[in-house]
């Protein structure tokens, strides 16, 4: 699992330095990650590692680590 | 601007929605905007993710858009408010996006719990709905307004038997859409984004995204996200100008299949079928231009008279001599020819199109011409060389306007004008043989589609380029500040319609010509002098002792430069590119030559 792809999207969708983006990254802690733009995370996600994700998967893709552990299921 | 072509240089379907954000954003951190389009958006659904596709789109267009998205389901509270979107923003374009959903649960989710009456009531209330929207908008803003119409069901409860009536939900929402429709005619400046038809285009299940709409209340998958904006992209172009004129077609593997030159008459490929019936489709899209008024012109390196046998003798030619207004075929170098082609017609570079099938071509023209669109005629996917030109939306207009459909033999008349200046010795006596009749008028009803067309349209002679709606300029015409005036000009060879236009701006100490200009067309026939006379007369008539021009230069005006002061108005100053001018009007009229016939000055 590349995740230097994953922390550029994420620096892109939220605006910031890709090398602020950790195990501690989640919905809490960066400011710019609504509801909103949760969805176009999910979209860039989807558009970056050619998935699609379950409805259930988007809800708890709230944070760096579960969103590791789910790119890491669609790998196997 | 270099900034801007490199960071918006690649396609929007080549990039990802991430990096899309990422290049808008790099863009914005480091430039100002300068002029935005403001778009807002009202409805009862989500879309935010749009803006970024529509943002992209508009900086590649060098068109930048400042959007705002109103408050969800707020879409009356915000235009009628005085704290509401509308009145804060000021908005170029409104885009409405209501879907039934939010409007009627019951006939979106339930329709098989409604009775008949139920149904028409329903119906009755969302136009009743919509048309109040619009008038709401109307008493307060000219914005180009945009509405999605509704998404026909894909299953339904009932299934095929669904569709075997009229009244039920795939037809009758099939009526909503149409009654829309009809509904919009009513109103200036108001236009239909037919999500049905982008729906159809990648269909159903590429279009809803019912995870967006669960989780957000998006109902649109961003493959149907990047497509709708492009939509929107299309009516913006077209209401700022952006329209193309002039199809410049090749013709060996372009027109027909094969090489006229080598392959002979008898051998090219052009009939009912393959491969001849690929050709044959494509010169049917292309007479469906010509007749609605795209300028036809004929660029290819051959022998003038094998293209010519083919034109004359070919069965299967739908495309006749008669339908171009230029044929340039020689061995020359095609940027030579094209700019040849548009000195000819009198158009800008960047009003040419140039299809051909040579990747050699389109490279040099590209690289000598940026200015010119080209398209390539090979490698098609799915053989869609009939959409070709029709997808890629360049010709695509706000409305078709008479003088449009008769745009060919307004040429071909020319081309004849042309023949007898040659004939005459002095521009004079070629004027005076032309027999010119000029008639002035006050815009009315007819007059108001090709009127706003021309202020959207024009470049080279417009003194301000100012760009007008149709509803910019029916308010006009109705208020007392304002007075909009159009000329019309016939001559022996024929009406060339209406080809010029003039708004004057009444204010206190003076009148101000906030629109001046002359289509293409007729530049150079000096009839400029006797429609600013008119404009002097009609500031005279009002009780005005000055006049006041305005000239606003851009990169396609320069040669009315110095139309003022030619005429003798006096240079008052400069605010920033605005150079104004003044004439005292008691002072002496404006000489306009005696060749012309006034025919009406109402």
């Amino acid at each position: 699992m590349d995740e230097s792809r994953l922390k550029r999207v994420m620096a892109n969708i939220f605006d910031i330095p890709g090398a602020e983006i950790n195990e501690e990254s989640s919905m809490e802690t960066i400011i710019n990650w609504d509801s909103l733009k949760h969805i176009q995370l999910m979209t860039a996600i989807e558009e970056e590692f050619q998935i699609i994700l379950s409805i259930e998967n988007m809800i708890s893709m709230t944070n760096y680590p579960t969103i590791l552990k789910v790119l890491s299921e669609y790998e196997k | 601007m270099n900034t801007v072509t490199s960071l918006f240089d690649t396609p929007i379907d080549n990039l990802k929605f991430d990096e899309i954000v990422s290049a808008n954003r790099n863009f914005e951190k480091n430039n100002r905007i300068d002029h935005p389009t403001h778009i807002l958006f009202l409805g009862n659904i989500t879309i935010d993710p749009i803006t970024e596709y529509f943002k992209y789109l508009g900086y590649q267009e060098d068109l930048p858009l400042n959007i705002r998205i109103g408050g969800y389901n707020n879409i009356l509270q915000e235009i009628i408010q005085p704290e509401g979107c509308l009145q804060k923003m000021l908005p170029d374009v409104i885009v409405l996006t209501i879907k039934m959903d939010h409007f009627n649960d019951k006939y979106a989710n339930n329709f098989s719990s409604l009775k008949q009456d139920e149904i028409k009531y329903i119906k009755n209330e969302l136009a009743g709905f919509i048309k109040t929207i619009i008038q709401e908008i109307r008493h307060r803003s000219n914005a180009l307004i945009l509405i999605h119409n509704f998404e026909v069901p894909v299953h339904t409860s009932l299934g095929i038997l669904d569709y075997q009536k009229t009244t039920l939900e795939i037809n009758s929402t099939r009526e909503i859409n149409q009654t829309l429709v009809e509904l919009i005619a009513n109103f200036q400046g108001t236009y239909i984004v037919d999500i049905e038809n982008l729906k159809s285009m990648i269909g159903y299940e590429n279009f809803i995204d019912n995870r967006n709409w669960y989780l957000t209340r998006l109902p649109y998958s961003h493959r149907a996200l990047r497509l709708i904006s492009k939509e929107y992209m299309k009516f913006i172009k077209a209401a700022k100008g952006k329209t193309k004129k002039c199809l410049v077609l090749d013709c060996d593997n372009t027109l027909w299949g094969g090489i006229i030159g080598e392959d002979g008459i008898n051998n090219i490929q052009l009939g009912t079928s393959y491969p001849g019936s690929v050709y044959l489709d494509f010169q049917k899209s292309v007479l469906n231009l010509y007749n609605r008024g795209i300028l036809l012109a004929i660029c290819s390196k051959n022998n003038e008279p094998d293209v010519m046998e083919v034109f004359e003798s070919h069965p299967y030619m739908i495309l006749k001599k008669d339908h171009f207004v230029s044929m340039k075929i020689n061995w020359n170098d095609k940027a030579t020819n094209l700019k040849e082609i548009a000195r000819d017609l009198n158009i800008g570079l960047d009003s040419i199109v140039l299809i051909d099938d040579n990747q050699f071509e389109l490279d040099q023209v590209r690289q000598i011409l940026p200015e010119v669109a080209v398209m390539k005629f090979t490698n098609l996917p799915g053989g869609l060389y009939k959409d070709l030109i029709y997808r890629s939306a360049l010709f695509d207009t706000l409305s078709i306007s008479e003088e449009d459909r008769l745009r060919s033999e307004l040429y071909k008349a020319d081309v004849n004008r042309n023949i007898l200046k040659s004939k005459t010795k002095t521009m004079e006596e070629f004027f005076t043989d032309l027999e010119m009749e000029v008639s002035i008028r006050n815009a009315d009803n007819f007059s108001i589609p090709r009127i706003a067309q021309l202020t959207q349209k024009t470049n080279q002679f417009n003194l301000t380029s100012r760009r007008y709606s149709e509803s910019d300029i029916s308010c006009f015409s109705q208020s007392d500040e304002w007075s909009v005036r159009y000329l019309e000009l016939n001559d022996k060879f024929g009406n060339n319609g209406i080809v010029g236009v003039a708004i004057l701006h009444f204010l206190k100490n003076s009148a101000v010509i906030d629109t001046f200009l002359l289509s293409c067309r007729i530049i150079g026939r000096t009839v400029e002098t006797v429609f600013l006379t008119d404009c002097i007369e009609v500031a005279r008539k009002k009780g005005y002792e000055k006049i006041i021009g305005i000239y606003i230069p851009t990169k396609k005006n320069m040669q009315v430069e110095t139309f003022y002061p030619n005429l003798n108005f006096e240079l008052t100053g400069k605010n920033g590119d605005t150079v104004c001018f003044q004439k005292i009007i008691r002072d002496f009229p404006i000489a306009y030559p005696e060749y012309f016939k006034i025919i009406n000055r109402a």
